[in-house]
């Protein structure tokens, strides 16, 4: 099932998967904050759509969700990933990986001469 | 997979934490918000701005939280349960509507469950959970008890039972009932493969306590709660069963009957034995049915080719008894109708089923156009509702999904209604009086689950279907503008032809039960030819054991010549089946003088000695049957009477005394001859409406006595009962005045008429509901017209004269449809008819007419009343 997620949504869900990665547990506003940073704020992203993410993220067993308090003293809703979503991050990395370096290399070829007619 | 099944459940799991969830969601939400403000007050905005910034930012509130909702949970079932939520709070704000509605569904749903579990018994469960049913074939049409025992070691078929109905005597302390009794062969648990629930099946030969095979007996589930008390220590028991002592050495389960007729399952089972059996040597007794277990791999037509074989056997070693036994040769796999042997009576079973059906299949009809209109108003009142609900998006679909949400709760309501109905109806029937007077020993089948399940997706489409395409029509927006003068008021609608059915179908019951009260009425006075105010019919079931010498006698003669001596008795005779019991048998005759292809159809008629005398019919010519006819009854040439009909038809001119004819009687495989010594005039045999048709009677003797006394039947009935209880109290005897009898021979024509007329009843009472809906309905869009007549002059007669208009525009169609099809109905209660009664008599077609109009005047009057109030200032005003 998770091969047919089309690409934005399954490219979002990486997003927050590499997100929580590299920061630890995150509440919603640092990650979709964060993704917006990282990309120098080229992801236009409607902040709203991070949790319908998280939620399926969560339904997958891939994060899990904790109340804990920010450092302000804010009462928010903390993710972290499980060993699950550690395991499966680093496989669709790597798959990610792969197929940019194969689009990169495919899109690096000289263009083709204008045959004659 | 695992990780697709926690997937779905986490997603069912949050439909039922739905306000949990959504709280917790709108607290991260708000806590995003305070987060992102904060960080933008740290950047230097003021917190105005920097609150603006942070929800710009987030995008829309609701969409984010519609999102997770739809990616958390499951839309469609959540659509679902919305719908159904509103409709319940719709509905319960309409109480009167629900309640109709669910009343009208769960009768016509009741009616249904209760006809279609006692078909189930009566067709299909003549012997239900069979072990392995595969293996098991009835094979018909009857055999004697030696020819059983042949088959039986021929080897055709694996393991073969014997089995027959039968009613035993049970003595109970000092009460003696009878006991409806299947009596079977030692292996015929083993055959069809059922375990008792306690205690063994027959068992071995040499049973553990030394208690003889013919004594041992197994008894049903229900009679054992009943009957027996319930609990463990009956096995072991002994039940006194014909006089004989039986041992109970086990119980069924409670799944397991066996239908010995009509709704009637077995109490007891028992071995074939001379105790409750008769005629075990005689090859021509063809009273056994069989029921076999075929050998692994065998086809029905194996098995059958097998079976013929041996029978053909059987047929070439006694050509005298045996004639057309393999040629005759059935089988059938057990389950179907089992019971239903001959197809006279299966067509007539059929039929009845039918007809049920179909009645019970208008009421539900009736019912759920009821609903329909209701709702279909009701979707029509809503319109502006649901026009500016589709004007902000709602789609068709969901329009009409909502409201066939309505039409399901009310649906499963009714329906749920009706299972109960059926369930308190299935507890009452057992222990009705009818019943227990007719003997039989109901025992409804438990509630068809899956039936009523099926029922209320049917009913849930019927009701809903009206409503959705009402609502159907209805164009986006039109609700926003004001509302158009009702001047585009259809003069026909869906709403009327709903009640106009309803109409219809009632009239068609009330006609038929019109058409039977007529019948009835007529029965009661007809002349049934013979003396009711004196004779008394007594039938018995005498034990097989006869014990003291004060037991009665086993013979008619013995009966009789006991009978007679008692003081106000003139004289006794005996009967095969006593008149009008609807038991006939009709034979080929031909005269002596011509051969076979001269014969005709008359019934057959065994009667005893002093027949006509007692029963006083008299004699056009000849003379009554005497004692010296009787012992001479199974010579090669017997006496004989016929009736005036017979003679009349077969002997025109001619004298028939002295006359022979020649009855063919296949059962026996021989002619008899018999010589005509008298002819009596005609009188009703099968039942009180029957045409006039030939009958012979013949000797033959008989325990079920008619007698004639000279006073009143009661006291002398009252006397003969005491008599046989102190002569020999282990026999059931029944001892009831010909009037009795009479009314039991009209019982079929009163109950179909009660049925259809209680039926008519109900169906009148919805569609005067359904009629009155439509017209108050109409009165109220017509305010504005209405108002404008009555400004205009108009009569406060006229207005009401126009309304009534409506109601018998409504009245005239489904009547006039409701008369075509009462033809349909009348024609398939010909057999309840006299034959001679006019089906196309218009007078109970013009009664309901009249019925209908009154009641349909008295509901509209109300109606018509506030039509008629109606100040045209106000109504035009309010538009």
């Amino acid at each position: 099932m998770d091969k047919k997620l089309d690409l934005l949504q399954g490219t979002l869900d990486l997003m927050v998967l590499q997100t929580l990665a590299a920061m630890g547990p995150q509440h919603g506003y640092g990650v979709a904050r964060r993704i917006e940073q990282i990309s120098g704020d080229k992801i236009i992203l409607n902040q709203g759509t991070i949790y319908a993410a998280l939620v399926r993220l969560q339904q997958r067993r891939l994060i899990k969700a904790e109340w804990g308090t920010s450092d302000n003293n804010r009462r928010a809703r903390y993710y972290s990933l499980t060993a699950r979503g550690r395991k499966q991050l680093e496989e669709r990395a790597t798959n990610w990986q792969r197929i940019a370096s194969v689009m990169d290399r495919i899109f690096d070829q000289p263009a083709a001469e204008e045959p004659n007619k | 997979m695992t990780s697709w099944i926690y997937r779905m459940s986490a997603r069912i799991g949050a439909l039922f934490q739905k306000s949990r969830l959504d709280r917790e969601l709108k607290e991260e939400l708000a806590a995003h918000i305070d987060l992102a403000t904060e960080e933008n007050i740290r950047r230097g905005m003021d917190p105005a701005a920097a609150r603006r910034q942070a929800l710009r930012e987030f995008g829309s509130r609701d969409s984010a939280m519609e999102l997770h909702r739809q990616t958390r949970g499951l839309p469609v079932l959540e659509n679902f349960i919305q719908d159904v939520r509103h409709a319940i709070s719709v509905l319960t704000r309409r109480p009167l509507l629900l309640a109709t509605t669910t009343l009208s569904i769960a009768i016509g749903v009741g009616l249904n469950v209760a006809v279609y579990s006692v078909l189930q018994r009566v067709l299909f469960d003549a012997e239900i959970a069979v072990g392995e049913p595969e293996g098991v074939v009835n094979i018909g049409p009857g055999f004697s008890y030696p020819n059983y025992e042949d088959l039986r070691d021929s080897g055709a078929v694996a393991n073969l039972a014997a089995r027959q109905t039968s009613s035993l005597t049970w003595r109970n302390g000092d009460a003696t009932s009878t006991a409806s009794a299947r009596v079977v062969s030692a292996n015929f648990f083993d055959v069809i493969g059922v375990r008792p629930l306690y205690g063994e099946a027959f068992g071995s030969q040499n049973m553990a306590g030394g208690i003889d095979m013919a004594g041992r007996v197994v008894v049903a589930y229900e009679f054992w709660q009943q009957r027996l008390g319930g609990s463990r220590a009956t096995i072991g028991q002994t039940l006194s069963l014909n006089g004989w002592p039986y041992v109970v050495v086990g119980v069924l389960s409670k799944g397991f009957y066996s239908m010995v007729g009509p709704m009637v399952t077995a109490d007891v089972y028992v071995p074939i034995s001379e105790r409750v059996a008769t005629a075990l040597n005689d090859c021509r007794a063809a009273q056994f049915d069989l029921i076999g277990r075929q050998s692994n791999a065998m086809t029905r037509e194996q098995t059958l080719a097998a079976l013929r074989v041996a029978a053909q056997r059987l047929e070439s070693q006694f050509p005298e008894a045996n004639r057309g036994l393999g040629r005759n040769l059935t089988v059938s796999p057990v389950g179907a109708m089992t019971m239903l042997v001959s197809p006279q009576v299966r067509r007539a079973v059929l039929t009845a089923a039918a007809a049920l059906y179909l009645l019970a299949g208008l009421v539900l009809l009736t019912a759920c156009m009821n609903v329909a209109g209701m709702l279909a108003a009701r979707a029509i009142e809503r319109g502006s509702e649901i026009s500016i609900r589709m004007a902000l998006g709602a789609t068709r679909g969901r329009i009409i999904q909502q409201l066939l949400a309505e039409s399901l709760v009310i649906a499963a309501l009714g329906c749920a209604a009706g299972a109960a109905l059926w369930i308190a109806g299935a507890t009452a029937i057992p222990n009705m009086a009818v019943l227990a007077d007719a003997g039989m020993h109901v025992a409804p089948g438990p509630l068809p689950f899956l039936y009523c399940l099926a029922l209320t997706i049917l009913v849930t489409v019927c009701c809903g279907l009206a409503p959705a395409v009402t609502a159907n029509h209805i164009q986006p927006g039109v609700g926003l503008k004001p509302r158009q003068a009702g001047f585009q008021i259809r003069r026909w609608t869906l709403g009327r032809s709903l009640v106009a059915g309803q109409v219809a179908v009632c009239f068609v019951l009330l006609t038929g039960a019109s058409v039977l009260l007529v019948s009835l009425l007529r029965q009661q006075v007809t002349d049934p030819g013979f003396d009711v105010a004196h004779t008394i019919s007594i039938q018995m079931r005498l034990p097989t054991a006869a014990q003291g010498p004060q037991a009665l006698p086993r013979s008619f003669t013995g009966l009789g010549s006991m009978v007679e001596t008692l003081p106000g008795v003139e004289s006794v005779t005996c009967v095969r089946f006593p008149p009008l019991a609807f038991l006939p048998v009709s034979a080929r005759v031909h005269h002596a003088d011509s051969n076979r292809d001269g014969a005709f159809t008359a019934d057959l008629y065994p009667v005893g000695p002093q027949y006509f005398e007692t029963m006083g019919i008299p004699l056009d010519r000849g003379r009554d049957f005497n004692d010296e006819d009787l012992r001479l009854a199974s010579a090669n040439e017997t006496a004989g009477v016929i009736n005036r009909t017979f003679a009349e038809r077969y002997f025109r001119e001619t004298d028939p005394i002295g006359r022979r004819l020649v009855i063919e009687e296949r059962e026996i495989g021989q002619d008899r001859v018999v010589r005509i010594v008298g002819v009596a005039r005609d009188s009703k045999l099968r039942s009180l409406n029957e045409d006039r048709h030939p009958v012979f009677y013949v000797p033959e003797a008989s325990r079920s006595l008619i007698v004639r006394v000279s006073g009143g039947t009661g006291v002398a009935a009252r006397t003969l009962e005491r008599m046989f209880a102190d002569r020999e109290p282990g026999a059931v005897v029944t001892v009831s005045p010909m009037e009795s009898q009479l009314a039991l021979a009209l019982r079929p024509a009163r109950m179909g008429a009660a049925v259809l007329l209680a039926l008519g009843g109900i169906g009148v009472v919805l569609a005067m509901i359904g009629l009155q809906g439509i017209i108050a309905y109409t009165v109220a869009r017509r305010t504005f017209e209405i108002g404008i007549r009555v400004a205009l002059g108009a009569t406060r007669t006229a207005i009401m004269r126009m309304v009534f208009s409506d109601t018998f525009l409504v009245l005239g169609v489904g009547s006039f449809a409701g008369s075509l099809l009462s033809f349909a109905l009348v024609g398939a209660l010909r057999p309840l008819l006299a034959a001679d009664q006019r089906l196309t008599n218009p007078l109970p077609l013009l009664g309901v007419l009249t019925l209908l109009l009154i009641a349909g005047l008295a509901v509209s009057l109300r109606p018509a009343r506030r039509a008629a109030k109606v100040d045209p200032m106000t109504a035009l005003r309010k538009e």
